[in-house]
């Protein structure tokens, strides 16, 4: 660094830094009811995170173009925030002073003014949470057999939190998504602790509103208010088959193809 | 507060203390991996994507978001097989896409950060 501004946390993490190309300014928040959509969002520069603030499945699917897509939340009422590219955006608070930082092209990264921040609770690295292996008919579950995730026997015992077991199906995935047909892999604790006001980006797999056929694989979130934890895992479409265990490991021994974030606002 | 940086919003809320970690991107865009004509595994490679500061281990403090596929690479009849790896190194990570099929191109917008 020959200039500019670095700032550190208390346990060394950057905060603001004037080499980086750009940061994520939060430009919106609310609320999607149950088949409730947000549109126009441009994948190129969003990152949409989500909440849920009541126990269930979280489960948000994605239309439309990568430039102007459309989210829908087929699970009950979440709440999201909406980040954002900085570059480029004005600041959402108006005023003359306080401190505004420059990346090396001359774009304005980050501002004072900006009224809310997202504060990174937590990563999981990408390729880091193993769900299980899925082998033929029935539900998915993992190969060393046990029906919980990181030892935790007290965890998601209510279906299809826990594999393997009966129960409700979820609201929303039903007769217009082939639920019957749908088989869940373990989810895996992404996040101990009360989930309220933790908000999650999670791998946005699959676009399908529809699971069914070969294009039936969707990622979700549960959100356990009781144990006060949160997981994640993916289900699909029961005419997946393992043709080519070992060289398609992906979804077959599904794991999370890129980094999980739980954040959450500050402002 | 006895050190470190503090800053509020207009009504007075702090957005940073000395406790908040943000995501400061190191590298965005769009990029592609198509698998190869032939061969027993269908894996194919993004061009390398570089920046300083990442390792193949320091996913505490650098790692890589992804908002699509999702949208565009499932639709066909073998998209249930597709998946993405990132395969990190020294100043430099890319994409391993694996795939039922072979020539099939994935195109994949990513968010590398530094938190």
């Amino acid at each position: 660094m020959g200039y500019g501004i670095q700032i550190d946390n208390g346990n060394g993490a950057r905060q603001l830094d004037s080499d980086v190309i750009n940061s994520i300014a939060v430009i919106s928040s609310g609320t999607i009811a149950t088949n409730g959509t947000i549109t126009g969002v441009n994948l190129t520069t969003d990152l949409f995170f989500y909440n849920m603030p009541t126990t269930g499945l979280g489960n948000i699917v994605k239309s439309g173009t990568n430039t102007s897509a459309t989210l829908t939340n087929l699970g009950s009422s979440v709440n999201y925030v909406r980040g954002k590219l900085a570059t480029g955006l004005a600041p959402d608070s108006s005023g003359s002073y306080g401190v505004e930082i420059y990346n090396s092209s001359g774009q304005r990264m980050y501002s004072s003014n900006y009224s809310r921040e997202s504060n990174i609770l937590n990563i999981k690295p990408a390729n880091t949470l193993f769900l299980g292996f899925q082998l033929g008919g029935g539900y998915g579950g993992n190969s060393a057999g046990s029906n919980n995730y990181d030892g935790n026997t007290s965890n998601f015992t209510s279906w299809p939190y826990r594999n393997g077991t009966s129960g409700a199906e979820p609201a929303n995935w039903s007769t217009a998504n082939g639920h019957s047909s749908y088989k869940f892999l373990y989810p895996r604790l992404i996040y101990s602790g009360d989930p309220e006001d933790v908000y999650v980006f999670a791998p946005p797999w699959q676009g399908s509103s529809s699971i069914s056929g070969a294009a039936g694989f969707r990622t979700y979130t549960t959100w356990d208010y009781t144990n006060n934890e949160i997981g994640f895992s993916s289900t699909f479409h029961s005419s997946f088959t393992v043709p080519f265990l070992g060289t398609f490991i992906g979804r077959t021994a599904a794991t999370n193809q890129c980094a999980i974030i739980l954040m959450t606002r500050k402002g | 507060m006895t050190y470190g940086v503090e800053i509020k919003n207009a009504s007075n809320v702090a957005t940073i203390d000395v406790n908040s970690r943000r995501l400061n991107i190191v590298a965005q865009g769009t990029t592609s991996a198509t698998t190869p004509s032939s061969g027993s595994t269908y894996t194919g490679y993004s061009p390398y994507i570089t920046f300083t500061g990442m390792t193949a281990s320091n996913t505490d403090e650098f790692d890589v978001a992804v908002t699509s596929p999702g949208i565009d690479s499932s639709t066909g009849s073998t998209g249930q097989y597709d998946r993405v790896a990132v395969e990190r190194g020294t100043n430099q990570f890319r994409f391993a896409y694996t795939s039922f099929g072979n020539s099939r191109t994935l195109s994949i917008i990513y968010f590398c950060f530094r938190y």
